[in-house]
């Protein structure tokens, strides 16, 4: 039997179309949802407290880190091919998360933010400034060791306002170029900020 | 906006949802993607608003447990789409089944069109055996392919044809004893 043969007429078209159209869920069930994610351990947990005290900024610091390896990423991968042969670093800026008022507020928003975060990484990059960049993981541990203490002790980063969420590593050695650059990360506009700092060589 | 950008944009979440399991990437995507599955998860439920909920929770469940071996073959609204099939089909079996016990007549009758003028259309959908259902949603209302239902489904996409056309068939049977009744 040929089934290609039963076409839709025209308005059973027309009336199936209409039934298309979204229809909005439960507003509990997307609460309901997440909260069954947490407890099997899929979106992370965060206390309120805590949240408080380090100034709201998981979500934040996170998007900052991804807005960073996106421009740090672009912009070494340029580098490498086509930066004059400077070798090594002569500062380092690191980018410091910022607070959850910065956070972008939709996905596009924050598209448009990786954009201009490659696009001012690329930019240096071109013009040999730019040695290159990585992201860091905001999961880090801090080791320590007490004076007499017979073993080191780990300390968890917790996410914090002004923590370190990458680098960028310039080339150039000269300090007033070094903070020119530092002025136009894309960082700052944002709502974060970026500490310059020489590489000092022994 | 350009075609690829919901993509773009469902990568850049997911990505931001595996590395740091962060709910606002989650919710984000729970409202890009579920304003579209919640219709279909009530046609399939067989318009349960409670089986519809329950496949959608379970469908988010095992997406987020499976997402980090997606592959991006397909866009994520199919694979979701995908999952919400499963989740109804494996929940809703027993009705299905009492459903298609009870709707297993010969509806071919008489090959006049139907009107559709004053039937809720829907509520008769949601009264064909699951079977049917569930390929004339997704062929006539979200409009997959057969290859896609076919895949959706584990059917032949010949075994999807043939489900549209007896549905099809059912419907409009369905529609002019609605018909003839009003």
């Amino acid at each position: 039997m040929n089934y290609d043969i039963d076409e839709l007429s025209a308005q059973e078209r027309e009336a199936f179309e209409a039934l298309a159209g979204e229809q909005s869920p439960p507003s509990f069930l997307e609460d309901r949802i997440v909260e069954q994610l947490k407890s099997t351990g899929l979106i992370r947990k965060t206390s309120r407290s805590g949240l408080a005290k380090y100034g709201q900024l998981a979500a934040a610091i996170l998007v900052a880190v991804a807005l960073f390896a996106a421009g740090a990423w672009s912009g070494s991968k340029w580098s490498a091919k086509g930066a004059a042969a400077v070798e090594e670093p002569g500062y380092i800026l690191i980018v410091r998360n910022a607070n959850a008022e910065a956070e972008p507020r939709t996905p596009q928003e924050e598209i448009e933010r990786v954009k201009e975060y490659s696009a001012w990484a690329r930019d240096l990059g071109r013009k040999g400034m730019l040695l290159g960049g990585e992201k860091l993981k905001d999961d880090g541990r801090i080791i320590g060791q007490m004076i007499g203490a017979t073993s080191p002790t780990e300390t968890v980063i917790r996410p914090v306002e002004g923590g370190i969420g990458g680098y960028f590593l310039l080339t150039t050695t000269d300090y007033n170029q070094a903070l020119a650059i530092a002025r136009t990360c894309p960082h700052l506009k944002h709502g974060g900020s970026v500490e310059l700092r020489q590489i000092d060589r022994f | 906006m350009t075609s690829s950008e919901p993509a773009n944009i469902d990568r850049h979440l997911v990505t931001r949802f595996l590395n740091t399991g962060d709910e606002r990437a989650f919710r984000q995507l729970y409202r890009n993607h579920t304003p579209n599955l919640y219709p279909l998860a009530l046609r399939l439920a067989g318009g349960s608003e409670t089986d519809a909920q329950d496949a959608l929770q379970e469908t988010w469940i095992r997406a987020c447990n499976k997402l980090g071996r997606f592959e991006w073959k397909s866009s994520l609204r199919t694979w979701l789409t995908g999952i919400l099939i499963n989740c109804v089909r494996e929940s809703n079996r027993e009705l299905r089944q009492r459903r298609e016990e009870e709707l297993t007549g010969d509806y071919t009758g008489t090959h006049t069109e139907p009107s559709l003028a004053g039937i809720d259309l829907d509520q008769l959908i949601t009264r064909l055996p699951s079977g049917y259902r569930h390929v004339l949603t997704l062929h006539d209302i979200e409009g997959y392919t057969h290859e896609e239902i076919g895949r959706f489904l584990d059917i032949s996409p010949g075994t999807s044809k043939s489900q549209l056309f007896h549905a099809r068939q059912v419907l409009r049977s369905m529609l002019r004893e609605e018909s003839v009744a009003k």
